[in-house]
């Protein structure tokens, strides 16, 4: 141990050249206790492997899957006078969100909570669409190009990033409000408007927006991973570029296409505050219900049944989705 | 007319001139070669044959056709890809149906012509198969099938063995060759490996530099050489430089490395002229005692290869210019230590003399081109 401890500090100039700071480090980082510890960790390589996942992994289990039971057990319980939880096992929330007014047979459902999924899931699915339509030329267009702009366009599409959500949600009651951008627009032209706000199509709006990138990015990531030696053959090969990008490359950024439809999927699904700034009473989600439930009406064991059941159902749909896709492939990548 | 015509083809990419007013021809089912180092634009010509780069300027026709300004799928092009291009998401059947596909040929004629084509490349029963699932050797063959099955007037091949191990590579020569010749197809063969271009190839172009250095038979190629880019690229040879004189009436080549050579009866030199001898290392002999022959002159062994069918010498004249002498089937290696004096000779119709472009050329560059 000394000796290598000799050649280390040989190593180094002599220490009255370097300034003070720099002294007090090695001295400190020359000391035995440090270097032992530091030799040990070396050698076991393996150990600080396990250190390092063990640390990941214990922050997942404390912020994540301890939560995660905890609501799992609050929504068998039952709520009390006052907001009070009474710990008495019970299905009954599950009862009241999946059963109540709802008619199997005569296909009629009044149930508050399953109308809210099902819009959630639609504004999921619409925000989806609507994304993918206007994010594949772009992210297309980033992974082909050879411009030198790459870079700057690329900060473009996460610049947004950078504007906090909330701000961006109300710039876009700036332009769809009742004095906003596009009725004014319109007043200039004679055509009188209410603003376009507090409805589906606003807050779909607002998602697509903030979502955007979440699409482009990775289509832009599996495209620019396409050899062109692909492209250039199938054109050898007769294919028009059209042609080609049909049948060459089209198939290839699939795997892009999934990662970017799951990811916005997910998170427009999961949206909290489109619907809450953009939207009306009628345009509510599910986060917003679950909010709702847990804030004003203080029933944590219903609002923990609610968010039990939102769970399974996005990783139920996550799992048909792969089914057919096969995230695999897309995680691989 | 020659089938395919390259006419002064120059290709400029901003400032910089990746090919340089090159101009060849192919016959109809002959196979030609370009050679050279790497950047020597030997694939931006085999791109600009294909239309995937279009040439600044200069015409290439193919059978008679001006094509140079036509996209690639209005040429008929097969064109086999270093890393072969085939599509991952398609499986092999469908990949060398392919282009049959974008021609519009039926289904069912598709299958039976992809059968037939994986039959003559020898890889039957794959057809179901997705290309990752095979060996490289096996994607290759693939990827040639695919080029060959619509019968393109011009089959292109861009370093198709590169990928391939040695031993593969020396199998896929022989299996390339008799594919080709069986197709009858013309062929434009890149590559930077002497031993493949000379193996394959009718003729061979070799590119230096974006400039086209010669063209002709192997054969023609390896033997007479008539530039020293040439000369030092293809093959294993040492360079000698120095001005002609004539002591005794014949004119000889006194080299700045102090041996003088006897020159052979073809070359026309007088006195004065700078020239420069090529020597081949396995035209070269070495023995431990002067035997008398022509050209012979001592030198000193620094080191020794011995590679199995051959042993390299690698030896040092006086002023400590190096030569490399290559002897196959030579087994009595050990007795040759470093240090040892040994007396190389070369018979004078052995020699290949170039005529010395720059005058003062440094004398003596062992060049070892190709592995």
């Amino acid at each position: 141990m000394s000796e290598r401890h000799e050649t280390r500090a040989e190593d180094l100039r002599p220490a009255s050249s370097q300034p003070l700071r720099f002294r007090v480090w090695t001295a400190v980082l020359r000391a035995d206790p440090v270097v032992r510890g530091i030799q040990v960790v070396k050698r076991r390589e393996r150990l600080l492997t396990v250190l390092q996942a063990g640390l990941g992994l214990a922050w997942m289990a404390l912020f994540l899957l301890a939560p995660l039971v905890y609501i799992l057990s609050l929504s068998f319980w039952q709520r009390g006078a006052g907001g009070t939880i009474v710990y008495e096992a019970t299905v009954a929330n599950y009862q009241e969100i999946l059963l109540q007014n709802v008619d199997l047979l005569g296909w009629q459902i009044g149930n508050t909570y399953l109308l809210i999924l099902w819009q959630s899931l639609k504004f999921g699915f619409l925000t989806t669409v609507a994304t993918l339509a206007l994010g594949y030329v772009p992210g297309y267009f980033l992974g082909r190009t050879e411009s030198r702009y790459r870079s700057l366009l690329l900060l473009f599409v996460v610049l947004p990033f950078w504007v906090p959500l909330i701000i961006r949600y109300y710039a876009w009651i700036l332009v769809l409000g009742n004095d906003g951008l596009i009725t004014t627009v319109l007043g200039w032209v004679g055509v009188a408007s209410n603003g376009y706000l507090y409805n589906d199509v606003a807050v779909v709006t607002g998602l697509v927006q903030v979502l955007l990138p979440f699409m482009i990015l990775p289509i832009y990531n599996t495209v620019n991973k396409i050899d062109d030696e692909y492209i250039e053959s199938a054109k050898t090969m007769g294919a028009s570029p059209l042609r080609a990008f049909y049948e060459v490359t089209l198939p290839l950024s699939l795997p892009g296409i999934s990662a970017g439809s799951i990811l916005v999927f997910i998170l427009a699904v999961g949206s909290f505050m489109a619907p809450a700034l953009l939207g009306g009473p009628a345009n509510m989600m599910v986060a917003n219900l679950i909010s709702q439930t847990f804030g004003q009406a203080f029933d944590w064991p219903l609002a923990s049944a609610m968010a039990m059941v939102y769970l399974v159902v996005l990783f139920a749909i996550i799992t048909v989705f792969n089914r057919f896709v096969g995230l695999e492939e897309v995680f691989d990548q | 007319m020659s089938y395919v015509e390259v006419e002064n083809i120059t290709k400029r990419f901003g400032d910089v001139t990746a090919v340089d007013d090159v101009s060849f021809t192919a016959e109809k089912g002959e196979f030609v070669s370009l050679l050279g180092p790497s950047g020597c634009g030997k694939t931006t010509t085999l791109r600009m044959i294909a239309g995937l780069e279009m040439p600044t300027e200069g015409t290439i026709r193919i059978d008679g056709d001006d094509v140079t300004d036509r996209p690639p799928y209005e040429r008929e092009i097969g064109m086999v890809f270093q890393h072969y291009a085939l599509f991952p998401h398609k499986t092999v059947g469908e990949n060398i149906g392919f282009p049959l596909k974008m021609r519009g040929v039926p289904e069912a004629e598709r299958r039976e012509r992809v059968a037939d084509v994986l039959e003559r490349v020898r890889l039957p029963e794959v057809m179901d198969r997705s290309p990752e699932d095979l060996s490289g050797g096996q994607q290759q063959r693939v990827a040639l099938a695919r080029a060959l099955v619509f019968e393109p007037d011009v089959l292109l091949m861009d370093e198709p063995l590169s990928a391939l191990d040695r031993v593969l590579r020396e199998q896929m020569r022989v299996e390339v060759e008799r594919i080709q010749r069986e197709f009858g197809i013309t062929t434009i063969y890149v590559t930077h490996d002497q031993a493949e271009a000379f193996a394959m190839s009718d003729r061979v172009a070799v590119l230096d530099d974006g400039r086209l250095s010669q063209q002709g038979r192997p054969l023609d190629i390896y033997e007479s050489p008539d530039s020293e880019f040439v000369a030092n690229f293809i093959g294993q040879s040492s360079q000698l430089s120095g001005a002609v004189g004539t002591p005794d009436g014949t004119p000889v080549l006194e080299t700045d490395a102090g041996v003088t050579f006897e020159l052979p009866q073809s070359v026309a030199a007088t006195t004065g002229d700078r020239l420069s001898v090529f020597l081949r290392a396995e035209k070269l002999d070495v023995s431990r005692e002067p035997t008398g022959a022509a050209n012979e002159f001592p030198a000193e062994i620094a080191t020794t290869n011995y590679l199995g069918e051959k042993t390299q010498f690698f030896c040092r004249l006086e002023d400590g210019t190096e030569l490399i002498v290559a002897k196959h089937g030579f087994t009595d290696v050990e007795s040759f230590e470093p240090g040892d004096t040994v007396y190389v000779s070369v018979p004078p119709e052995n020699l290949v003399v170039a005529r010395d472009p720059g005058t003062d050329q440094q004398s003596g560059t062992a060049g070892e081109s190709t592995a």
